[in-house]
């Protein structure tokens, strides 16, 4: 309680110092949570994704030479059932769209409303945990009939019919008529694989949309078996495409290899194409530098001020040592002060950095893959807090408030701790 | 004096070795931040190759003849559906706030779609000449987007040679294709993609139509025409007359006529500044991010500086209050202090430059491309930077100990 009052007093009575040591600390802590939050949120696994770091996706394909010239993009269903298609790796892989245009969506006589579609199997239901709010999803029957079925969104089943409970009533999209099979909650823009406001059965015919030998409309989701690692996985990935680049090879043309399939952090980052791999370890290894940067250098500074603090104090602690105190007592007690004041800062840094990821981040932080991202509100989307308040983020504030501690406080409090009491005392006088 | 502030700092050393680290990683850091920024957004000042301003994006969709919507035609050879479509881009046409429309197949810019074509000139066509990014576009693309012709061609002739066939292709070419020049092109039959059943002529060389502001070109480009009456696509362009977007939007979604022809409908209206911003979000927000990150530097040092020359000030009264004593005036004090922080920016700018310069110097950084002297410029531009931000963060300092009296300072000490 002593070392309380004591530091209360040192903090009123020091008030440039404390603003000073209270501002650096939180600055530093709020960059570095802002920053490291909003990378968790690329791979934060919420419903649907739940399970999103074992799912890995199968896309593109670049093509070059023969008649192909230099050529990528989406793939066709056939190209990516040949490479992903019955892998030992895999428990479950889902068929779907790789892109999209909006869509014009209306019930007859209604509003219409152009928004975003996705084209997906009925394996897409099972891997990704969406919660029916009325319905149940298309089966493996209504793709392979190519049912005129559709899965709405909360909000779009709201803007269409003003209640959620509209399972088997009749829609247009595109000016074609489909059944509605159920209502889901609606899907963060930020989880790119799953996200879009309604959902229609997929089919070969759409996987091959304009009709180009290899190019067409597919993607994968591939969700690993339990114990699989994902070298394993690529490395069958890797077998399928030689033995495809051979087949390519007889035209004259050669099939490139971009490290697929990828993970939910890739898809997120989005700093790849069809036409290039990405580069991930990059993006880490510039994410590190900046965390180090951000926590070294508000440490040197705390560490400068708390030296100057403490000689402030060298005739009390020449005294303590004087009466009888230890080193180590010494040491535990400017340790023990330090991480007051950079508790402070660290909480009020957390707050902040919460409060700017969930109002203004997306002025900042790209979190959909902008590449085939094509509406502005998908782009502008918002995390949720419940993306944030995950344990990892706490716990990681916590660390980040012992590591700037541990930095600026030891060497100064060692070194105030060895203070021979006479030579103290004396300097004093 | 000069040898006085040296023995200073040097005395002081235990606490000037931070501030030297501190601001030889802050130096070191910004330098490196401003470098790249300037790397990439130089592109953003060059030109684009079309003009974006006031331009829209159409999605052209047909009703299939299973839909409830579908318009039956009065006989079976009266389904047509590039009538309809031509009836809608006349009606379009004539909008008052419309100045140009055309359909194209990946004809606009801000997307990374990469079309790679390749042209070998007739008789040539063993090796290829040329590689771009094919555009498809109807000849009123040339209206829309406003190409810009490197052979002094206006736009009614680079419109009339896309209604004649003729390809334009752009004036930057893929290394293996150094020496020689797009220009030499110009008027030749070039095959493209080793078919040789398909024969263009070049009509024009034309500013390369970038895909993205911030990307340098990327590879060439070859604007191909497309006839509006016998090729489908499902992308539209539109100008409007300039500034009159948002009447032109509203008019479109009131006019049910404008929007829909029999079984041809538009839809998707979009204009191509929200398609940049969609497109470019990734590298605007690494932008304003290098901004931010640059700014907490800087603040970062103005609170270490703040911190430490606070204390400093404190432990130095009774000696700057002698100083003054002896004859030393407010601003000899003041600039005392103020050189104090520059002589520690040269000792971390020293270690810094030794840091810095090998790496932008190797074969993996090669200076981003740049020349050797734009890391030295952007090196100036950061000392100037944190000079700035020393400046600022001793002030207050500095003024406290010119208010120092030295009556008052001695007697309390």
């Amino acid at each position: 309680m002593n070392y309380l009052r004591q530091i209360i007093y040192e903090m009123r009575h020091q008030r440039m110092m404390t603003w000073v040591s209270i501002s650096g600390t939180a600055l530093s802590m709020f960059l570095v949570m802002a920053l490291f939050m909003t990378n968790q949120i690329m791979t934060v696994e919420v419903a649907p994704e739940s399970n999103r770091k074992s799912i890995y996706i199968g896309q593109n394909i670049h093509l070059t030479g023969g008649n192909w010239g230099d050529s990528s993009g989406a793939a066709h269903y056939e190209t990516i059932k040949q490479i992903y298609g019955n892998l030992k790796s895999v428990e479950t892989a889902s068929y779907m769209s790789q892109w999209a245009d909006n869509a014009d969506i209306n019930v007859k006589g209604g509003d219409t409303f152009t928004v975003l579609p996705k084209w997906v199997d009925w394996n897409f239901w099972k891997i990704y945990d969406f919660r029916f709010l009325d319905g149940k999803p298309f089966d493996e029957a209504d793709c392979n009939a190519g049912a005129k079925k559709i899965v709405l969104t909360r909000s779009l089943a709201r803007s269409l019919f003003g209640e959620e409970n509209v399972t088997g009533r009749e829609v247009l999209v595109d000016a074609m008529p489909y059944v509605v099979a159920g209502v889901v909650e609606d899907v963060s823009p930020l989880l790119n694989t799953t996200f879009a406001n309604f959902y229609l059965v997929f089919t070969p015919e759409i996987g091959n949309s304009g009709n180009y030998k290899y190019f067409g409309n597919t993607q994968v989701a591939l969700l690993m078996k339990a114990g699989v690692t994902f070298e394993e996985l690529q490395n069958e990935v890797k077998s399928r495409y030689a033995t495809m680049g051979n087949e390519v090879a007889k035209e004259g043309a050669e099939l490139v290899y971009h490290e697929q399939p990828y993970s939910a952090e890739i898809i997120s980052d989005g700093g790849y194409g069809s036409n290039n791999s990405p580069d991930v370890e990059s993006s880490r290894r510039g994410r590190l530098i900046i965390y180090a940067i951000l926590i070294l250098l508000p440490a040197i500074n705390l560490s400068s001020m708390t030296r100057s603090r403490l000689r402030h104090r060298v005739s009390e602690i020449g005294v303590r040592r004087a009466f009888g105190a230890k080193k180590s007592s010494i040491l535990g007690q400017m340790m023990g002060e330090n991480m007051i004041i950079t508790f402070i800062g660290g909480v009020i840094g957390l707050l902040l950095s919460v409060l700017f990821v969930l109002f203004a981040s997306n002025l900042f932080f790209q979190y959909s893959g902008g590449l085939s991202v094509n509406s502005l509100d998908i782009i502008n989307a918002k995390p949720t807090f419940g993306m944030l308040f995950t344990w990892e983020n706490f716990f990681v504030a916590f660390v980040l408030c012992l590591i700037l501690n541990i930095l600026s406080a030891t060497v100064p409090a060692w070194q105030a701790s060895r203070v021979e009491p006479a030579v103290a005392i004396a300097k004093v006088k | 004096m000069k040898r006085n502030l040296l023995k200073q700092i040097r005395n002081e050393w235990k606490d000037n070795i931070w501030l030297v680290i501190e601001l030889a990683v802050v130096a070191a850091s910004i330098w490196m931040l401003v470098f790249v920024l300037y790397a990439r957004v130089k592109y953003n000042y060059s030109p684009r190759g079309f003009d974006p301003d006031d331009v829209y994006y159409l999605s052209v969709r047909r009703i299939d003849n299973k839909s409830p919507e579908y318009v039956a035609p009065a006989d079976s050879s009266d389904v047509d559906y590039y009538a309809d479509r031509k009836d809608l881009l006349r009606r379009l046409r004539e909008n008052p706030y419309v100045e140009a429309v055309a359909i194209h197949s990946n004809g606009l810019p801000y997307n990374y779609n990469f079309s790679g074509w390749t042209l070998s000139p007739f008789g040539r066509e063993d090796s290829i000449y040329y590689m771009g990014n094919a555009r498809r576009v109807s000849p009123d693309m040339v209206d829309v987007l406003r190409y810009e012709s490197l052979t002094g061609l206006n736009r009614r002739q680079l419109k009339a040679a896309l209604e004649r066939g003729e390809i334009f292709i752009s004036d930057n070419m893929i290394d293996e294709d150094a020496g020689r020049d797009p220009v030499d092109y110009k008027g030749q039959q070039m095959i493209m993609n080793a078919d040789s059943t398909k024969i263009f002529k070049v009509a024009d060389v034309i500013r390369c139509v970038r895909r993205s502001d911030y990307e340098p070109p990327y590879r060439g480009t070859i604007i191909i025409p497309l006839d509006e009456d016998k090729r489908w696509t499902s992308e539209m362009a539109l100008r409007v007359k300039p500034g009159k977007g948002r009447e032109f939007v509203e008019s479109f979604r009131a006019d049910k006529d404008l929007q829909r022809q029999r079984n041809v409908y538009l839809t998707d209206l979009k204009s191509l500044a929200d398609i940049r911003e969609a497109c470019q979000r990734g590298t605007d927000v690494q932008v304003r991010m290098y901004f931010v990150v640059i700014a907490f530097l800087l603040v970062t040092i103005f609170l270490g500086l703040l911190g430490t020359f606070w204390f400093r000030m404190q432990q130095r009264i009774s000696e700057i209050a002698i100083r003054k004593v002896s004859g030393a005036t407010r601003s000899q004090v003041f600039r005392r202090i103020i050189g104090e922080g520059m002589v520690l920016l040269i000792c971390g700018m020293l270690i810094a430059s030794a840091c810095i310069w090998p790496l932008v110097s190797s074969d993996e950084f090669g200076y981003m491309g740049e020349k050797w002297y734009m890391a030295l410029l952007m090196e100036c531009f950061t000392m100037v930077l944190v000079a700035a931000g020393i400046v600022v963060s001793l002030w207050y300092p500095a003024r406290k100990a010119m208010d120092i009296e030295p009556a008052i300072a001695i007697k309390a000490e």
